[in-house]
């Protein structure tokens, strides 16, 4: 017989699925045989533990060692010398960025230190394709308390009591939306889980389904006693495919376990849940393009009211939540409505998942206490600015969303302050900028993305944001003229006032956020063609300071159009007419000698 | 159709087997190489087997201690509440008994 001692879990989501982990995970499979402990120790693929960037990412129990960037040729190593031997492998283990310091334990590493995961909170721990797993984490506890011990309005009121927000970027109360479907009379219903996820660089609902499937599933199942119904379908996305695949695992296991289907625990509540796939368009992820897109047509929004809970999929009251929501539920009638309500602010209870990128030392998933400060995440959490550049802005709420400069950094992560501050959570994007980013372009990135993002139905947003992304284009061409930035301003005003839905009526926001708090920026583009960042290319203009030139010749050898002369240990000369402005020649530079 | 009761066994069943992921009581025994040579592998053996057919609430987990080499194999017992104690020259026999006198300050999982 054969008797564990040892877990090692491999992360199999899909940032590690891309760095090799299956790889890593056959490689510890052949070394475990080789030293004769395959009986003793399981390797175990677990979900995202959110540390993209320091994939694949191995996990060792009992000790919980945490090992990044984990290479097929380490298992040896690592099966030898820790679980043969019994020896922590320190090569292998996390170095924070300042300190340097190599860091063991999963909870020791700065990264997870401030996180508080509660959505997150079997990402990583269970494997994700085992129903048992998630029922040893308590799984499926809270869907019997509820089906066997309460009444659909009490789970309701403790819905309510938790003050739990909307994640999908609205914050609409949660218990409220609970409600409304509830009260709308009809005898078909529908829940439906919106996992769209179409914010660029966001991945926290991905993660979630591919991490702790079964939690979406268990408060489906829950949404759907409290309004009375039982048909669920989770609208995701092709492009998701590790997502989709456990997501197909864990509804079958739920159904043969009995935690889906006819009479669940032999009461008279039946539900199920199916999977819809989407295309990947970015407006089917609003709500109402979305229940377009599920029944069979073209995703394009319609008119609210009337709003889904009354009428919804198939003309039937219908209740959309986000992932991420729907991750929080079974904590909240588990632990209770106040325990969930005491973390996070008065406005903003609870958690939020953020997926921290750009310019940061650490990338990846991050959930925190409504209320942290934009501050604790950058520096605390995301370890700070790489190449000790200072920070300039960090985007929230996607192409939705704005940006915050420096001096605000200090604003409370939490639906209300956000807005205040200019900007708003959204559904979880957060993108930090350092000093080399060019608000201007920033603006113009975003506006491209919902300009072809736009589905076309209504004229202010189809017209209105290809008008304002083609002023934004001659801008950063150097072809800005005065009165662009009122004309921005007026657009902007009309888009978001006519546009049909949330896409138009938030895609100008960047251009507004950026001009807010980096005007100087765009005055600096159309008044003295100039990028202050130095990244619009058509703006620079390289030449060599011929004090700082030692005439080494690195620039020369590294220019790939020749334009660069000048002989041995002489000021070297750009030629304009032939340069093409890529920037080789200030990074290989020794001397800082040349400026744009 | 599941009960409850079935999910509570269900949760019981896995939790034993899932209590390596988060310990509370280990018995570390010295894997390093003068603790292999000195036999720690038939030690940690039968520390395994007796701890699961007692059901306890106790992991084992191999560690490379420093200690004389002429301690070895080495045990030692570290409580959820970090009172530790060390056992040396254990042998396969010897681990029973370590074991048995460990037994009712460690208890068993939920559900054995
Ligand atoms: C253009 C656009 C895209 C959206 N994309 C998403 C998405 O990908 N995921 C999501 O949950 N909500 C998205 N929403 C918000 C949904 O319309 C809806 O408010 C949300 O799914 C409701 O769930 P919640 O109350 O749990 O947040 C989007 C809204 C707009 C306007």
């Amino acid at each position: 017989m054969s008797i564990i001692r040892s877990h090692v879990l491999v992360c199999g989501g899909t940032g590690c699925f891309s760095s090799g982990c299956k790889k890593v995970q056959a490689e510890l499979h052949a070394a475990l045989e080789r030293h004769g402990l395959a009986n003793e120790v399981r390797v175990v693929e677990s979900g995202c533990f959110g540390f993209c960037k320091m994939g694949p990412i191995v996990m060792v129990y009992p000790e919980g060692a945490f090992y990044c960037q984990v290479m097929p040729e380490d298992a040896e190593e690592l099966v030898k010398e820790h679980l043969l031997k019994g020896r922590v492998v320190e090569r292998l283990l996390y170095k924070e960025p300042v300190t340097e310091e190599s860091v063991a334990l999963f909870n020791d590493i700065g990264f997870y230190k401030k996180q508080h995961r509660v959505a997150l909170r079997n990402c990583g721990k269970i494997n994700p394709e085992s129903i048992e797993e998630y029922i040893a984490h308590d799984g499926y506890q809270a869907l019997a308390r509820a089906v066997t011990r309460m009444t659909p309005e009490e789970v309701i009121e403790e819905v309510k009591r938790s003050g739990l927000r909307g994640r999908g970027g609205g914050g609409f109360p949660v218990g409220r939306k609970w409600e409304f479907a509830r009260v709308s009379k009809d005898s078909i219903k529908y829940v439906v889980c919106n996992a769209d996820e179409g914010d660029p660089g966001a991945f926290m609902d991905r993660s979630i389904l591919e991490g702790d499937p079964h939690s979406v599933i268990e408060a489906m199942a829950i949404a759907g006693y409290a309004i009375g119904a039982s048909q669920g379908f989770v609208y995701v996305r092709a492009e998701y495919p590790i997502a989709v695949e456990r997501l197909s695992i864990a509804i079958k296991q739920a159904r043969e376990t009995g935690l889906l289907g006819k009479n669940i625990f032999g009461t008279d509540f039946s539900f199920d849940v199916g999977i819809r796939l989407g295309a990947g368009a970015f407006v089917c992820g609003e709500e109402t393009a979305l229940m377009t897109s599920i029944e069979g047509h073209r995703g394009t929004p319609r008119p609210r009211p009337p709003y889904p809970a009354v009428k919804g999929l198939w003309g039937k009251p219908t209740l959309i939540n986000n992932v991420e929501t729907l991750a929080n539920i079974p904590v909240i009638l588990l632990h209770g409505p106040d325990h969930f309500a005491s973390i996070g602010t008065e406005g903003s209870k609870g958690t939020k998942v953020f997926a921290l990128a750009g310019n940061i030392n650490n990338t990846g998933l991050v959930e925190v206490p409504m209320g942290t400060t934009l501050r604790e995440i950058v520096y605390d959490i995301g370890g700070g600015i790489p190449g000790g550049k200072a920070f300039k802005a960090c985007q929230t709420g996607g192409p939705s969303g704005g940006c915050l400069p420096a001096e605000l950094l200090d604003t409370p992560v939490d639906y209300d302050s956000l807005i205040a501050a200019g900007s708003m959570m959204g559904s979880g994007g957060l993108i930090v900028m350092d000093e080399d980013t060019c608000m201007v372009d920033v603006a113009r990135f975003f506006l491209e993305f919902t300009q072809d993002e736009s589905c076309g139905k209504c004229v202010p947003c189809r017209e209105g944001t290809k008008r304002m992304l083609e002023i934004l284009e001659r801008i950063t061409k150097g072809q800005g003229e005065e009165g662009d930035i009122q004309l921005l301003e007026e657009l902007a005003e009309v888009i978001s006032k006519a546009s049909l839905c949330g896409l138009g009526q938030t895609a100008p926001n960047p251009v507004l956020a950026t001009l807010r708090f980096f005007r100087h920026e765009y005055e600096a583009h159309i008044r003295d063609r100039r990028c202050p960042a130095g990244v619009c290319q058509a703006l620079l203009s390289y030449h060599i300071v011929a004090e700082k030139c030692k005439g080494c010749g690195l620039c020369k050898k590294v220019c790939p159009v020749e334009a660069i002369s000048g002989e041995l240990r002489q000021p070297h000369m750009i030629d304009k007419d032939k340069c093409i402005k890529c920037g080789a020649c200030v990074a290989k530079c020794p001397f800082k000698a040349i400026s744009r | 159709m599941l009960t409850v009761a079935e999910l509570n066994a269900i949760r019981d069943r896995v939790r034993k087997q899932l209590s390596i992921r988060e310990p509370h009581n280990r018995l570390i025994i010295g894997v390093g190489t003068v603790g292999i040579a000195a036999g720690a592998r038939d030690v940690m053996v039968t520390a395994m087997q007796e701890v699961n057919a007692r059901g306890l609430d106790l992991v084992v987990v191999g560690e490379d201690l420093a200690m004389p080499a002429t301690d070895m194999p080495v045990v030692k017992f570290v409580s959820a509440d970090g009172v530790e104690e060390v056992f040396t020259r254990v042998s396969a026999d010897g681990v029973h008994e370590i074991i048995a006198s460990l037994a009712a300050k460690v208890g068993t999982l939920p559900g054995v």
